[in-house]
């Protein structure tokens, strides 16, 4: 079911009720209530499997609800960023036509002189100016994230989502595509973003959802990231540590569940 | 020399084969691109031969080929289409499925009633005897409207062809689309086939984007490259065909090969690239 929220100050972006999907009568995700703020920049953790990329695919629509309700407010523009790893990367597209590819609200192949400067600019903010001629699967793994953030910002979205942006990056792309995001927020831009990388999460943003099927807690990031939620909602022991103003997670060595039987993997348990 | 280049086109029989060939040739390379770089060549095995159902039950029943063979080609394809959309079956075993058994009702078709000879050789590999001033104005036609449909729906089936669920997720309806482009390849087959035959369409749909791959990173430029190649094998495998008396569709296509070897010795990718693909 979908439903419009109104254009007022106060109400968020999107709120979603009570919402439940399964495929094949095995439940992926289960009575989500999760709220999407104007501004905001949420990231939404879980171990695979949990349901993240199926929660942001009925925010987009490609997904519906078996039962619940996705109400969006009217009008809202929601750019999707996918998997990388999920691209086709031997498909004939440059840089240009893949980001020009988005903007579908003019059908011809050629751009207006007004799009050619959006696409210079946006590629100039992503650091990718020079390369709009360069076939995609020539860029370096963080140019390639930045290509289809790029694409979803050319349609000028209120609300960006991205699965797994952080996926397959190395520490110093990574810290560089969460600066970006945050800058994105501070220009007004909603966020979503799924990811395993818990410390980043921890460090750059500040609103978190733990999910694994159903939403385990949602807040504040430091309010949010617990041992006792991580561990609800990964079914593993981490510890949170705080060191020079930063809060690092950390698995913890003890109580560790072993695919192999036992408490805790013998190669952590030589390390206590 | 030239004389005797010129000298089939003196027969409008010939002047509408070329015309027909040349207009095939492109088409098909035009449309192919979305075929190739979808990685559903199969697909075009399937419907020519699914195709040849409906000329057989065009034959039986006395309506035109164009109309007999459209109605089943176009109904072939939109089933494809929604057959392959149920994740558990996909897109090559629905073409494996849907396409065999409009073939296989097409062989018993002809068997139980048609006559077997030169209209059965000509379907199966092409004629350049049989093209009409008919011929030449319904692939005109669909030539234009396939043009029609790529420059006017440029993105929407760019996007929808490279990332479908996000162009689903952006707003585009994709299962419309895609049934756009089905009915597309369907027509293009349908007028291309009197000249290349079923047997060997599949051959003009492939081969010249494959070959404009090699040539080109980008799709714009991969769309024309493509139709201008195929547009010259029609041409030139048509005159071949009459020259070397052989029929027209081994003819373009023979073309075709030759062009896709010349590319591949040059543009060959190097180890490098290989490993990176």
């Amino acid at each position: 079911m979908r439903r419009s929220l109104n254009h007022e100050a106060g109400e968020p972006l999107v709120r979603i009720v009570d919402l439940s999907l399964s495929a094949d009568r095995q439940p992926i995700l289960e009575k989500i209530n999760l709220t999407i703020e104007a501004g905001g920049l949420l990231g939404l953790v879980g171990p695979s499997g949990a349901g993240k990329t199926t929660l942001l695919r009925t925010i987009t629509g490609t997904l519906r609800a078996d039962t619940g309700s996705v109400e969006k407010r009217a009008g809202l523009s929601v750019g999707y960023v996918p998997q990388v790893e999920t691209v086709n990367w031997n498909f004939p597209a440059t840089v240009r036509e893949c980001v020009l590819m988005a903007r579908t609200s003019r059908r011809f192949a050629w751009p207006t002189s007004s799009e050619r400067a959006l696409l210079s600019g946006i590629l100039a903010r992503l650091g990718l100016d020079g390369l709009a001629d360069r076939h995609i699967r020539e860029l370096s793994g963080g140019q390639q994230q930045r290509v289809f953030i790029a694409r979803a910002l050319l349609r000028s979205p209120d609300l960006l989502l991205l699965d797994e942006p952080t996926s397959g990056v190395d520490v110093a792309l990574r810290h560089e595509l969460l600066h970006l995001l945050e800058e994105l927020r501070a220009d007004g831009m909603s966020i979503v973003l799924t990811t395993h990388d818990l410390n980043g999460v921890a460090t750059h943003l500040p609103a978190v959802a733990c999910i694994n099927r159903s939403i385990i807690a949602q807040g504040p990031t430091p309010e949010v990231l617990t041992p006792e939620t991580l561990e609800l909602t990964y079914g593993a022991s981490m510890q949170i540590l705080e060191h020079a103003g930063l809060r690092l997670i950390v698995e913890s060595p003890t109580h560790t569940h072993s695919p192999f039987g036992g408490d805790a993997d013998p190669l952590l348990r030589n390390q206590q | 020399m030239i004389d005797e280049l010129l000298q089939p086109f003196a027969y409008e029989f010939f002047r509408n084969g070329v015309i027909v060939a040349t207009l095939a040739g492109a088409l098909c390379g035009g449309v192919g691109v979305y075929i190739v770089v979808r990685g559903m060549s199969y697909l075009t095995h399937g419907l020519s031969h699914a195709i040849f159902g409906g000329f057989a039950a065009s034959a039986l029943l006395g309506v035109s080929f164009l109309l007999g063979a459209g109605v089943w080609g176009i109904a072939s394809a939109l089933a494809i289409n929604s057959v392959s959309r149920r994740r558990p079956i996909g897109a090559d075993a629905a073409i494996g499925v849907v396409t065999t058994a409009s073939f296989a009702l097409g062989l018993i078709l002809f068997a139980l009633f048609g006559r077997s000879g030169r209209s059965f050789d000509a379907a199966l590999f092409g004629s350049v005897l049989g093209v009409s001033t008919g011929s030449v104005i319904a692939i005109l036609v669909v030539s234009v409207l396939v043009l029609g449909v790529v420059i006017f729906g440029y993105r929407p089936l760019l996007f929808t062809t490279f990332d479908p669920e996000v162009a689903a997720a952006s707003g585009l309806r994709t299962s419309h689309i895609e049934a756009l482009l089905m009915v597309v390849f369907a027509v293009s087959i349908l007028v291309s086939m009197q000249v290349l035959g079923v047997t060997l369409i599949a051959a003009a749909l492939v081969i010249p984007p494959t070959t404009a791959r090699l040539l080109t990173h980008s799709f714009s430029k991969m769309l024309i490259i493509s139709t201008a190649i195929g547009a010259a094998c029609g041409f030139i495998g048509m005159n071949l065909s009459y020259h070397l008396d052989v029929q027209s569709g081994p003819g373009i296509v023979i073309v075709a090969a030759l062009a896709f070897l010349i590319v591949y010795a040059v543009k060959r990718p190097s180890g490098m690239q290989r490993a990176i693909a």
